[in-house]
């Protein structure tokens, strides 16, 4: 049964929450250098789901949310999905601009930061896995969505459900007190990129 | 008194009869088909992910896939007392959510979606009275089985009645 393929045993879970926790670590260092204020960061955790479900975990299938995605190349390809909720994204932008703007829409500008912030969180996310793993890991340019979760998702995941039923989320979430800015990391690694990490690391 | 609403997740689908409103959120890629009988009020609708069920390996959930989704919920429809000559089609969603990314055909896997679809009820001759297909946004469909009427609504492209 496939299900049996991939599911993660204990230590597996421990290791692979281990290395979250260090690379989003790095990536909150990098993330509160750039904002000049303090981030704090929950405990990493990891979700092996059915793909359909994704949408529920990312906050539900209509909620509106702004994400940057970016696709991970080299020897573990997969996707990183960050995502924050539409006032938080307003806030992040405010603070990035140096602007104090009520409404609802996103300038160029904004959308630009953001990404800005995206490349910064993710680069130091990868770099971090890279040295852990001696993976190459690549990123690709930045794309920005303002929609509902489930569309995102399901944009995402259209591709994974043709080679596999499951999806393996690691959830990072980060917080900046001050205006309250929540967001979620997400890493999504292809199936295969799943062994290719474990085994990088020997679990 | 609020209508009974019947949830339709991703990859998912479900058949009612009137007082119920079908719904299913956040559909981008994916296609969200909807068939009605307006005699008895019988409705379903399917939420597909994928076009074609014979090239995945796994093929334990047939309501993924267009080619066994529309079958399936044709079929579970007619065991309700619908009658195929009868039923009318809508579909809705076949996003393409990064506008910038040309179509490829990684990319385009919602045109796919929409061509399938319409193929499979091209075969069943099953008409279809309405699309909302395509664009770079996702819908939230709600399908009421009173009317026969699908409400579409989307974040920045504003509601439509279908």
């Amino acid at each position: 049964m496939l299900e049996e393929d991939i599911k993660l045993n204990d230590k597996q879970q421990d290791v692979l929450k281990e290395i979250a926790n260090i690379c989003a670590g790095n990536a909150a260092t990098a993330f509160s250098q750039l904002l000049n204020k303090k981030i704090e960061m929950n405990v990493p955790r990891v979700h092996l789901l059915r793909v359909e479900k994704v949408p529920e975990v990312v906050g539900g299938a209509d909620t509106l949310v702004v994400s940057v995605v970016f696709q991970v190349f080299g020897d573990a390809p997969g996707v990183i999905l960050l995502l924050f909720p539409q006032k938080d994204a307003r806030s992040l932008a405010a603070m990035l601009t140096e602007t104090t703007v009520d409404s609802n829409i996103f300038t160029e500008m904004d959308q630009s930061a953001i990404k800005e912030a995206g490349s910064i969180l993710t680069g130091a996310y990868l770099n971090t896995l890279s040295s852990f793993t001696r993976l190459g890991l690549i990123p690709s340019t930045p794309s920005i969505v303002i929609d509902m979760a489930g569309a995102l998702v399901d944009y995402i995941l259209i591709e994974l459900a043709t080679v596999t039923e499951y999806a393996l989320l690691i959830d990072s979430e980060f917080i900046e007190e001050d205006r309250s800015v929540r967001g979620h990391f997400f890493l999504l690694p292809n199936p295969g990129s799943l062994t290719a990490i474990l085994k990088a690391i020997g679990a | 008194m609020e209508v009974h609403e019947i949830h339709v997740g991703m990859a998912d689908m479900k058949v009612a009869r009137s007082p119920a409103i079908l719904t299913s959120l956040g559909i981008g890629s994916c296609v969200g088909i909807v068939l009605y009988y307006p005699r008895l009020k019988i409705g379903g609708m399917a939420h597909i992910m994928l076009p074609d069920i014979e090239v995945v390996r796994n093929k334990s959930n047939r309501a993924k896939f267009a080619n066994t989704a529309v079958p399936d919920l044709l079929r579970e429809m007619e065991q309700m007392g619908a009658e195929k000559l009868m039923i009318k089609a809508k579909i809705m969603g076949g996003a393409h959510m990064f506008c910038f990314a040309k179509s490829s055909t990684v990319f385009n896997i919602g045109e796919r979606n929409v061509e399938k679809v319409k193929q499979i009820l091209q075969e069943l001759r099953i008409k279809i009275v309405a699309e909302d297909t395509g664009g770079c946004y996702g819908r939230s469909l709600f399908f009421d089985l009173d009317t026969g009427l699908v409400r579409v609504r989307t974040i920045a492209h504003g509601e439509k009645i279908l």
